[in-house]
């Protein structure tokens, strides 16, 4: 006869879902599967004999295991799980990619037809700008929307672009601002400014700041909410590693 | 009234009314749950290899049921009947007791019937 822990470890195999859905189903059948043991043997049963009608009433089969998983995957999942995943993949990555472009590319874009910045250097800062920021969604849909099984694994990466997205975004915020000075300065050198061309600099400065300001605290919430699950799934694992230990025992959970 | 033959899996509505009906006696874990189903069915039900848990997540999913974590530390499951439930047990199982008396009826031919 298997061991309880040889049979859960296999079911945690045969779960298609994230490890925090994993480690909830798990517990409950776990501590289900431990506490019939102890009613079955306090009846009367042989430990050996409570353990096999344990096994035999509690534990999912593999068909029963894959129609768990199904139902703990998010509504979105099961909707798109009868497409191909390539597909649907490439249809996500995309629209995440064009609204990342509107959200970011489009508005610096537009700030290099007004600014006196570079146009190469505002084209590079909107381009690193919607690649992070679009990869930055493409895991938050997958940890949020998609929930996919592998989506524990994702936060660190997520970080990663996040802190890349706010650095790339102040160096932005430090280019604009130097150029806005460097300009002020080199009208001055040749016989000074008025205040139409003060305002209108300031104003193009302020855009820009703006903008990147806001995209900067969006990826410094993206950091923290990734930081958190991050920690989450720590915490989640160590509860999964308990749960397939051998000798785990409920009272003590 | 639905025929049997429109019913698309008459031993899982079976199953998932088995639950119900245990839980209308009070709050359960899952265990206590298959283990009483069992026993008041003189084993004549029994859910085998883990197909009481998908049922009773698909009852928690549609509200039928409610599940809640209990405990400090010691963290058990445990189901109640809703009042959604509870409606949704008392029209089926007037629905399956109808179904079943003419099964029976069928089965036991028109001179039974008769004498």
């Amino acid at each position: 006869m298997p061991s309880a822990e040889s049979v859960f470890k296999d079911l945690n195999a045969r779960l298609d879902l994230p490890a925090r859905r994993r480690a909830l189903l798990l517990r409950e059948l776990r501590a289900d599967f431990e506490d019939l043991v102890t009613t079955l043997v306090a009846e009367g049963l042989t430990p050996d004999a409570a353990q096999q009608k344990a096994f035999r009433l509690l534990t999912p089969s593999p068909d029963d295991a894959g129609a768990l998983s199904g139902l703990h995957r998010t509504r979105y999942a099961r909707l798109v799980s009868r497409y191909r995943t390539a597909r649907v993949q490439v249809v996500e990555r995309v629209s995440i990619g064009v609204m990342a472009a509107l959200a970011v590319g489009a508005p610096i874009l537009a700030l290099a037809g007004s600014s006196s910045l570079p146009v190469g250097t505002l084209a590079v800062l909107g381009l690193s700008a919607t690649l992070l920021l679009a990869n930055l969604a493409w895991y938050a849909f997958r940890i949020v929307v998609r929930d996919d099984a592998d989506a524990d694994s994702l936060a660190w990466a997520g970080m990663i672009q996040a802190a890349l997205l706010v650095l790339t975004l102040s160096a932005g915020m430090l280019a604009v601002s130097v150029n806005a000075v460097a300009t002020l300065s080199s009208w001055e050198a040749s016989g000074g400014f008025t205040f139409t061309q003060l305002a209108a600099t300031m104003t193009r400065c302020a855009e820009t700041v703006a903008l990147t300001l806001g995209l900067t605290i969006l990826g410094v919430f993206g950091a923290l909410a990734l930081l958190q699950w991050h920690l989450s799934a720590r915490t989640v694992e160590e509860e999964l590693r308990a749960l397939l230990s051998p000798a785990f025992d409920p009272e003590e959970e | 009234m639905t025929t049997m033959t429109q019913r698309p899996n008459l031993s899982k509505h079976v199953n998932e009314l088995l639950i119900l009906a245990r839980l209308r006696v009070g709050p359960a874990h899952g265990y206590e749950i298959a283990l009483a189903v069992e026993r008041d069915s003189n084993g004549a039900f029994s859910f085998q290899h883990g197909t009481l848990y998908p049922i009773l997540h698909r009852l928690e999913q549609e509200r039928l049921i409610r599940g809640s974590w209990e405990g400090e530390g010691r963290k058990r499951k445990t189901y109640e009947l809703t009042p959604k439930g509870e409606a949704y047990l008392k029209g089926e199982a007037r629905e399956v007791k109808t179904l079943f008396l003419n099964l029976i009826r069928v089965l036991e031919g028109p001179a039974h019937a008769l004498g």
